[in-house]
């Protein structure tokens, strides 16, 4: 992400270096190329990766597809399969994907019926940038919540800006997706965290009993975590995941 | 506004429910194609007034202004060419149809010969088929010209080179029918602002008791007019 490009939009503070929602996936389906291009184009410079498509079925294959996304930008209008029956479709399977509709008809019915099929929230074009980034932005918080640069759960600290993690001093030698693991562990501490969680917030995957890589992640970063001797904070919850919590 | 009430109906003897009925089709089409024109608008309109926003925000670089001025200004065009769509679609549902009599070969002939020119130079050959001359008309050959323009613009806007765009007419029942087809298949729907020319030509065929049709893909439209009558020349 461009800190250049960052500067644009009064919604964004001129100087975070740290973006807690960078890298989120988001899937738009707009059949207007122009719009869909210059949405993409503005919400990558944001540091979102973003992926397009430009009617209903598309949209669908891609989401039953093997990729995870965060958040559905979705014009109600879209030929072969419309909005709506794209809602009702990927809903029931998808109760956690975020989806922001858009809808150039301005009617409360049109916006009522998307938002009781599962749509998070409605925009009426013509809108600016600006304001689908900042419905963006808190669509995606609600599942981070408010996420400070430093954060700690015992004496394990973890600072997101530089990327260091640090147990009584001790500074943990992590790759990126063990800091991913630790990181995301970090914001839900004192809570169980399914492994199908692990794999779509960490793996960006969708969720396959199939594997067993969060279990094999979770032993290198339990060995770096909790030496011997020291109090255990990554937690096996029988049944369900993995927990950290202080004691 | 004045709206164009006076159908004229092939049969005298329509009842007045058939007429309202008519003309309560013609109002419905006409909103659901105004609709559709501005829905069509709604996406220029955001992305205008993105661009204009962001590049009056402090700490936009020259670059990234300049980029935004170079996006506004393919909006505007884009957004203006919508603005025409709509104003031709609200004067061809407003004022009547002429009502004479016209050749449709002295119609065709200059439009034929300047698509050959332009399809030529993109490559795509035109095919045309059998010759029109000596079809008496009996309507309005602005609209006409209108109709048939735009379903080869867009023809032409979904053809790559090597295709065959053929315009083929035939008669039947008192009705010269034409169609203009490219057989490719490209698997895309018309854009927005397509679909809102086609709905301004449907218009024009419609308000002189022609018939229209179209599809996306592969694209053909089919153009169906009635013939001047012997009694009426």
């Amino acid at each position: 992400m461009g800190a250049t490009h960052r500067n644009t939009f009064p919604t964004v503070p001129s100087a975070p270096v740290f973006n807690p929602l960078a890298g989120r996936r988001i899937l738009i389906v707009e059949d207007d190329l122009s719009l869909a291009s210059f949405l993409g184009s503005e919400l990558r410079s944001e540091g979102f990766e973003v992926d397009m498509v430009h009617d209903g079925e598309a949209a669908l294959a891609t989401l039953q597809g093997g990729q995870h996304y965060h958040l559905l930008i979705l014009d109600l209008n879209l030929p072969k399969l419309d909005g709506i029956g794209l809602l009702q479709r990927i809903k029931p399977g998808r109760p956690r994907l975020r989806m922001l509709v858009l809808t150039a008809r301005s009617r409360v019915e049109d916006k009522v019926k998307a938002l009781q099929t599962g749509a998070d929230q409605c925009l009426t074009k013509p809108f600016s940038f600006a304001e689908l980034l900042a419905r963006v932005q808190a669509l995606l918080r609600r599942d981070t919540g408010a996420i400070p640069n430093c954060s700690r759960v015992g004496d394990l600290t973890l600072n997101r800006e530089e990327r260091r993690v640090e147990r009584n001093g001790r500074r943990l030698n992590l790759t990126p997706r063990e800091f991913a693991i630790i990181e995301f562990m970090m914001r839900n501490a004192g809570h169980p965290v399914s492994r199908a969680t692990l794999q779509e917030e960490v793996w960006n995957m969708p969720a396959d009993s199939s594997t067993n890589i969060v279990d094999v992640y979770m032993k290198y970063v339990r060995d770096k975590v909790d030496l011997p001797g020291e109090v255990k904070l990554t937690h096996t919850i029988r049944g369900v995941g993995y927990e950290l919590r202080d004691a | 506004m004045e709206w164009d009430t006076n159908f004229e109906m092939p049969n005298d003897t329509v009842d007045r429910d058939t007429l309202d009925a008519a003309a309560g089709d013609k109002l419905d089409r006409f909103y659901a194609d105004l609709a559709n024109g501005l829905h069509a608008l709604a996406q220029p309109l955001t992305i205008l007034q993105s661009t204009v926003g962001a590049s009056s925000t402090p700490g936009c670089t020259t670059d990234r202004q300049q980029h935004y001025r170079d996006v506004s200004l393919q909006q505007v065009e884009r957004a203006c060419n919508i603005y025409w769509g709509l104003q031709n679609l609200v004067v061809a549902n407003q004022a009547a149809a002429d009502r004479t009599s016209y050749d449709l070969s002295h119609v065709l002939a200059p439009l034929l010969e300047d698509q050959q020119a332009v399809l030529t130079a993109s490559g795509i050959e035109l095919s045309v088929s059998p010759s029109f001359g000596g079809k008496v008309m009996h309507g309005d050959a602005s609209r006409t010209l209108q109709a048939i323009q735009e379903s080869f613009k867009i023809a032409a806007s979904r053809s790559s080179p090597g295709d065959v765009i053929e315009l083929k007419s035939a008669i039947s029942d008192g009705r010269v029918e034409l169609s203009i087809a490219n057989s490719r298949l490209y698997g895309k729907v018309l854009n927005s602002l397509d679909r809102l020319n086609m709905a301004v030509a449907e218009t024009n065929i419609r308000s002189q008791q022609g018939d229209y049709s179209y599809s996306d893909d592969p694209f053909r439209v089919v153009i169906c007019l009635p013939i001047q009558c012997a009694g009426s020349l």
